[in-house]
């Protein structure tokens, strides 16, 4: 039987688990590096889990944990692959393979080429802005001010507008 | 087309919920997989810091030994010295770092610890660079002697001349600094990129440490700018 300690943090990671998935979605092309990211994530979150105070509300936490161990790794990945191979020579169609795009229509593909080509921090945004967060709880996450996080959401559906036109255009 | 990202947002959370449906059905293997690999991940960890840090400890000890051995004899002694300190700086220094990593809190703000890894990822880089532009001074004494004994049987130690052969290559060690830090900018983007030499190049030239500054520098500007 697992100690008290670890039951309580099991149960609240079950509840939880599918904000590790999401955010290993949005850091992740490769669905085997994927599961390897939720792991990772899990071990950071257990690890800790002794510092959960409870101030803020366990989703919020976890949110944190799993995207600094995203972005850590995303920038670590992304200084070797930059050094071995080309971005477009991964092999990976976006949306192949790919759980969270079942069944999905074109537009969310859209979307997820969007994600591509975003920077750690913008990405943190939209994939927290997409699971229905508010400006405020966003700011609390990333750490810059509810402002901020409306400009730059903002300015982010402007660029998915824009990529949506541009599809348009160039329809035959 | 007139997709909205509040459109994409509904079909998001509609996303979403068959994930939690899914991962419902598959409950228990994240458990049972985590519990394994923490159990390895802290293992492999401790195993490697203990052997890392017996090793230290073993070169400590035997320097300490040596140096006692040859308390009389100063050119032994000072290069027994000079390594002694090198060794020191060296392993505190990575002591240091390794705590500092652990006790990253990755529940911050994501723009606070992305920063703190950051600083860190500078201090480790300033470190390498300082450990490989000194170490070739401290250990290329040693070396030398150690090879021309190997292979001539002659003791430079014990020679009338060491102390200009020395000084001769303390100086050249000095001047190979500024030297090795030019050649690294100047050749160093030539190199093969996924090559050791390119990485110790990029890291003595400073473009590492140029990269990190910059990174710092946007997530300061991501914090601060609003309009």
């Amino acid at each position: 039987m697992a100690p008290p300690g670890e039951a309580r943090f099991l149960a609240l990671l079950n509840e939880h688990r599918a904000i590790l998935h999401k955010v290993a979605y949005g850091y992740c092309r490769q669905p085997e590096d994927r599961a390897d990211l939720v792991q990772e994530m899990a071990i950071e979150l257990w690890r800790s889990f002794p510092r959960f105070d409870g101030r803020v509300k366990f989703s919020t936490w976890a949110y944190r944990v799993a995207m600094n161990v995203a972005i850590s790794r995303f920038r670590g990945e992304g200084r070797r692959i930059r050094d071995t191979v080309a971005i477009d020579d991964l092999g990976t169609e976006p949306g192949r393979e790919d759980p969270f795009l079942d069944g999905a229509s074109d537009n969310m593909r859209v979307l997820r080429r969007m994600i591509d080509g975003l920077d750690e921090l913008n990405r943190a945004l939209i994939l927290l802005y997409l699971d229905g967060h508010t400006s405020d709880e966003i700011a609390e996450i990333v750490g810059i001010t509810p402002g901020n996080v409306t400009t730059r959401v903002n300015r982010l559906r402007q660029r998915l507008q824009d990529e949506f036109a541009r599809l348009e255009k160039e329809k035959p | 087309m007139s997709m909205t990202l509040e459109d994409l947002r509904d079909e998001w959370a509609g996303q979403s919920r068959r994930l939690d449906e899914r991962l419902r059905i598959a409950s228990g293997v994240l458990r049972d997989e985590w519990i394994e690999r923490h159990r390895e991940r802290v293992r492999r960890a401790s195993q490697f810091g203990a052997f890392n840090m017996a090793v230290w400890i073993a070169t400590l000890a035997m320097l300490g030994y040596f140096m006692v051995g040859h308390s009389g004899e100063p050119a032994l002694f000072a290069t027994a010295l000079l390594i002694d300190a090198w060794v020191i700086a060296t392993g505190v220094a990575g002591l240091r770092q390794r705590f500092a990593m652990e006790k990253l809190d990755y529940s911050q703000p994501l723009v606070r610890l992305q920063a703190q890894v950051e600083a860190l990822r500078v201090a480790r880089i300033r470190t390498f660079n300082w450990a490989f532009l000194t170490g070739q001074i401290v250990w290329w004494i040693p070396f030398v002697v150690v090879l021309f004994a190997a292979l001539t049987g002659f003791d430079l130690y014990s020679s009338s001349h060491f102390v200009t052969f020395a000084a001769w290559n303390v100086a050249a060690g000095l001047a190979f600094i500024p030297l090795a830090i030019g050649l690294a900018r100047r050749y160093g983007e030539r190199l093969s990129k996924t090559t050791a030499v390119r990485h110790i190049a990029d890291s003595i030239a400073g473009r590492d440490i140029a990269e990190a500054r910059a990174y710092l520098e946007k997530l300061r500007r991501f914090d601060a700018e609003s309009a």
